[in-house]
């Protein structure tokens, strides 16, 4: 499928613009099916959760932007370490991309989805047992 | 790592200042040039303390004392080292991306420049894009250096990039991109559309002077 060259520019300027409500759907989501587990993290982990969403959304734009798999990939590596020496599962890092992924698929036009969703797999892809 | 790095790593996870600019006086007293202390003790310290950091070792407080620590110590080394010139050119305007905050890294830069002749003017952390603007053309430098740790930061130096592109200036600066969020693509500096980059000041400064101020014979 061919996709403007603008699509790209198009869908970081719609995470910009989400940023916030996109961070607070997945954190939302990501507690909705896993509160239980993840009470033990207190109120204080919530407000974390929330922080690293937006920490996400924050690093996939520039990697959505400029179309490069890779600069995701690495902060994505970047953040599993630092997660995983705080003790957070690498299913939890990798459960919140699928989040993401899902609600930009919800919520934005299939170009735009698109361009954002290849950005996500591949980080998803980084995660996954090799 | 060099015992004096080590030393230097230390008094900075201990939080202990004078032990940290002690490490860096007897280093220069040995006649290490100023680019060697940057970028043998003190970068490599501070790349630690950022690991440190990420493997939850330190917390961010402690991260943030050993950051104050040595821009404390930068200022006392360079004040030892600097000297006076009547005429200093080429001119480097230099400033980290819109938000972003760590700042050593374009210092050292402007500091190694400063001690090689060049008119330095170093804006520090976070500068609107508007304001680099309107300081680039009010100052008409030869070069503009702007830098980014992470990557949420590299559309703002696109973006600063394309505004200095577009201003009427009689004549472009070079502009030389730099920081970690450039470290792990040699492609992405001149996709954002800047001229130069560099792994770290003493590379971006051999670039500088190799573009702006060539030898007698033009190299």
């Amino acid at each position: 499928m061919n996709d403007t060259p603008e699509a790209p520019a198009h869908a970081a300027q719609l995470l910009m613009r989400d940023r916030e409500s996109l961070a607070r759907a997945v954190s939302d989501a990501l507690y909705a099916e896993s509160g239980e587990r993840l009470a033990r993290h207190g109120a204080r982990g919530r407000e974390r959760c929330l922080e690293d969403m937006h920490f996400n959304v924050d690093h996939l734009i520039p990697a959505v932007d400029l179309q490069d798999p890779a600069m995701f990939v690495r902060y994505v590596e970047w953040l599993h370490g630092l997660l995983h020496s705080r003790g957070v599962d690498t299913r939890d890092v990798s459960r919140c991309l699928e989040l993401l992924r899902d609600e930009t698929t919800r919520r934005y036009a299939a170009a735009d989805a698109r361009a954002i969703g290849a950005i996500l797999d591949a980080g998803l892809h980084s995660l996954s047992p090799r | 790592m060099m015992p004096a790095t080590a030393a230097y790593l230390s008094a900075l996870r201990a939080g202990d200042r004078r032990a940290a600019f002690r490490v860096l006086d007897d280093a220069l007293d040995t006649g290490a040039p100023l680019a060697e202390l940057y970028l043998e003790i003190v970068q490599p310290s501070m790349r630690e303390i950022g690991r440190l950091w990420q493997e939850n070792a330190l917390t961010v407080a402690e991260e943030h004392l050993a950051t104050a620590i040595t821009e404390t110590a930068m200022n006392r080394l360079f004040e030892r080292v600097f000297v006076w010139r009547d005429e200093r050119t080429p001119r480097l305007l230099a400033a980290c991306a819109a938000e972003e905050r760590h700042q050593l890294g374009l210092r050292m830069l402007c500091d190694l420049l400063e001690m090689e002749g060049w008119e330095t003017t170093y804006l520090g952390a976070s500068v609107p894009i508007e304001s680099l603007v309107h300081l680039v053309k009010e100052r008409a430098p030869e070069a503009v250096a702007i830098s980014a740790t992470i990557a949420p930061h590299l559309p703002r130096v696109r973006d600063a990039i394309r505004a200095i592109r577009a201003a009427p200036l009689a004549q472009q600066p070079v502009i030389v991109v730099g920081g970690r969020a450039f470290h792990g693509d040699p492609t992405l500096a001149e996709r954002i559309g800047a001229d130069l980059t560099a792994v770290d000041a003493t590379g971006a400064l051999l670039a500088l002077n190799e573009r702006l101020r060539p030898g007698p014979n033009g190299e």
